[in-house]
């Protein structure tokens, strides 16, 4: 492997990687507007410029391969100089329209005028302005802010293969623009919003809603898909404005799709459920928590003591982290009705692979694999090929049901139809469905940017989840909730915090580690069904 | 009762130490003499006061005071919705929410404008960050509400302001 000196600092490269590789390998940041990661190298900002001995003329950084001996200098005045005529060249026709860009406070143009920068315009002439234009679902294009560092096109050649977006004209004329006809439709599309380093493509959904820096980035994972992509929920005020692919190696890369980029409007939707609720002469009614988790628990007790064990069922939803699918089991364990635990799957939709190789898959829950997982953990061997078997459930005379917000709709109207027969039906969730208007009691749990906990994806990738804000209203935390109807009927669990019932989870199952071992990517449980390995 | 502390047994005493009078004190009279010639020699001398609120005061030209919302030349709020006001506001008083402008020559616009002129503490802070001078403070100081609610100005509110002071520059006039 090469060695090269980079700011008199050695460093062994690796084969076949770039100065700029090597130099973010080190904390030497050059600075870069082309380059992106995920993407073709196309050098052609000329921001990473960087002195090479015995080369004449500055080379770019993000485009140079390292080779053996090579002395590199980012900090020379040479390297500053070209640094400031870039940064000139770049403002010479921008419109600094920063206050009212969206883009203004994560700018890298921005943030490199204030510290590459001039600091004054020398350009005396009229600047081209263009209005903006819609160009695509969530898209807008302000063609005047584009600094032509080709991510855009990139992007939609190599990750998506859509090959919406070309740049027309030469020289000064140059401008990025969409082919005539088409509009950036498909479903990355917002990624373009993402990595445009200005503020020339924009989201419409966050257009004008905050200015960035009021925003908190709480580090969670994307509920719409079993791929599960890593995400930072951008909110303020207890409301989630926008989402944002976090880099994850392990799942996503550096993208998401923008039906999971959307699923953020659930967590603030007018269905969500605020109060418990209790039917009383045959109409859903307000109560508090204490009446509802007393008379709930009173009734299951009495339907075990009048019918026995298994006249109870116990459901839960994809939508649950494993913790509280944990927690759900235990309490199916200990009122003895672990036969009668079963699955409510996810919806389905078309598995879309992209060019990149990106794909959302057709289950279209976060945690299916997570949720099997734990209940095969409990159940009886024998009636574990019933765990989805959900007509299995007519005629028992009380339910438990543990649903989601992205439950399979049959499946929804299936058991709606089970509670509306049933004795007593309990029926936890976050939003209302035709499952909560049949219930007997209604127990408003939280939405995913609520709870903590860990997701398990479709590839045994076990990644935790942090809270951003309180669940709305009255809602309470869906763990907590069980573990107090488990109380209540005089089971308490051993385990009293999320934290702790993660610790569990990891000696109980094979493979797994508890949320604090996940770390920010994940940790790939080498037993993993997918994987190969046997499993359940 | 009994557990509460004479204190006025107590001050009786103390004020008798202090004020040992003696006869002269005690006729009063030239006490009131010498507050009568104080009182009379103030009427002829330069006076401070003023008859407020019929007469105010002149203040200096670069008081601040209440907020005002500029309009631009067409008569529109001036303010772009740009939030830099409401960051630098050490207060956090200003609360704004932004929209897309229903003018085609603008982009961005303020759909609400609030200031709590009650949490203000009249910094001036972001008449310096508005980048196009949209915010401005006024040499009003006189607000006068029912409840606290009525001191937290709106947009049109705010730009009446404007209306009543036009022809007085703000603060910029004097940089
Ligand atoms: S792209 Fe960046 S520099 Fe240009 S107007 Fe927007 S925030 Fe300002
Ligand atoms: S629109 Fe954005 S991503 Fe595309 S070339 Fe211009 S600056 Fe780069
Ligand atoms: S004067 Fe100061 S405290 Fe008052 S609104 Fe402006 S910045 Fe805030
Ligand atoms: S700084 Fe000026 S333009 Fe920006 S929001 Fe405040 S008043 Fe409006
Ligand atoms: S980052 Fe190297 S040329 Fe653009």
């Amino acid at each position: 492997m090469p060695v090269i000196r980079i700011d008199q600092r050695e460093i062994e490269a690796d084969e076949g990687t770039t100065i700029m590789q090597a130099a973010d390998k080190l904390g030497i940041f050059i600075p870069r507007y082309c380059y992106h990661p995920g993407l073709s190298i196309a050098g052609c900002c000329r921001i990473c410029g960087v002195e090479v001995e015995d080369s004449p003329k500055l080379l770019m950084a993000c485009a140079t391969p390292v080779k053996e001996g090579m002395v590199v200098r980012t900090d020379t005045e040479r390297v500053k100089m070209g640094q400031r005529a870039v940064e000139e060249f770049l403002l010479l026709n921008h419109p600094l329209d920063c206050p009212v860009c969206d883009q203004a406070g994560e700018c890298v143009l921005q943030d490199y005028s204030f510290t590459y920068g001039f600091g004054e315009s020398r350009f005396r002439e009229q600047k081209i302005k263009q209005r903006k234009k819609d160009v695509g679902r969530d898209l807008l294009l302000y063609a005047d802010r584009c600094i032509m560092c080709t991510r855009c096109v990139r992007f939609a050649h190599e990750v998506s293969g859509h090959d919406q977006v070309g740049v027309f004209n030469r020289g000064a004329h140059t401008e990025i623009g969409v082919f005539p006809g088409i509009r950036i439709d498909d479903l990355l599309a917002g990624n373009i919003a993402d990595i445009c380093p200005v503020g020339a493509f924009l989201s419409k959904d966050f257009l004008f809603k905050r200015r960035v820096w009021e925003l908190k980035s709480t580090k969670s994972v994307c509920p719409a898909c079993s791929v599960g992509c890593s995400v930072l929920l951008d909110h303020a005020d207890g409301r989630i404005h926008r989402l944002r692919p976090r880099h994850n190696p392990n799942v996503n890369g550096h993208w998401m799709c923008d039906i999971g980029r959307m699923d953020y409007k659930m967590v603030g939707s007018a269905d969500r459920l605020k109060k418990p609720l209790a039917r009383k002469n045959g109409m859903l009614e307000e109560i508090s928590w204490s009446d509802v988790i007393a008379y709930a628990s009173g009734r299951i007790r009495q339907i075990i003591t009048r019918h026995g064990a298994d006249a109870l069922a116990f459901v839960i939803s994809s939508d649950a982290t494993n913790e509280e699918a944990l927690t759900f089991a235990k309490l199916a364990e200990k009122t003895g009705s672990l036969q009668n635990l079963r699955l409510l799957s996810g919806k389905r939709g078309e598995r879309i692979e992209f060019a990149g190789g990106f794909v959302i898959e057709s289950d279209r829950s976060p945690n299916e694999h997570g949720v099997l997982d734990v209940l095969k953990e409990f159940m009886p061997r024998e009636s574990q090929e019933r765990v989805t078997d959900l007509g299995s459930l007519a005629g028992k005379r009380g339910l438990y049901i543990f649903c989601g917000s992205h439950s399979d709709r049959g499946s929804i109207q299936l058991l709606a139809r089970a509670a509306a027969a049933a004795d007593f039906a309990l029926v936890h969730g976050n939003v209302s469905s035709p499952l909560t208007e049949a219930a007997t009691m209604v127990l408003p749990g939280a939405a995913y940017a609520e709870k903590e906990g860990t997701y398990t994806n479709l590839r045994g990738v076990i990644q935790r989840i942090h809270p951003a804000f309180d669940p709305p209203g009255d809602a309470g935390h869906d763990f907590d909730i069980v573990l107090q109807i488990a109380g209540a009927i005089g089971n308490s669990l051993p385990f009293q915090t999320v934290a702790a019932a993660s610790a569990e989870l990891a000696r109980r199952l094979r493979g797994y580690v508890s949320m604090e071992q996940t770390g920010d990517t994940g940790w790939v449980n080498p037993y993993s069904r997918v994987a190969g390995a046997t499993k359940g | 009762m009994d557990e509460k502390p004479d204190t006025e047994g107590k001050r009786e005493e103390i004020v008798r130490e202090a004020h040992e009078m003696n006869f002269i004190d005690r006729l009063y009279l030239p006490a009131l003499l010498k507050g009568l010639a104080d009182t009379f020699r103030h009427l002829f001398e330069e006076k401070f006061t003023i008859e407020y609120p019929e007469q105010k005061r002149q203040v200096y030209p670069r008081y601040r005071g209440l907020h005002r919302l500029n309009k631009d030349e067409l008569g529109r709020v001036k303010c772009v919705a740009c939030f830099m006001c409401s960051t630098i506001c050490p207060a956090r008083c200003i609360y704004i929410v932004g929209a897309e402008a229903p003018w085609p020559d603008r982009e961005k616009y303020p759909v609400r404008f609030d200031i709590d002129e009650l949490r203000c503490i009249y910094c001036g802070m972001c008449e310096e960050a508005c980048p196009v001078e949209a915010i401005e403070l006024t040499e009003i100081y006189d607000m006068v509400g029912a409840s606290r609610k009525d001191l937290i100005y709106n947009k049109e509110m705010l730009l009446e302001i404007y209306d009543r002071t036009k022809e007085k520059g703000g603060m910029k006039k004097w940089i």
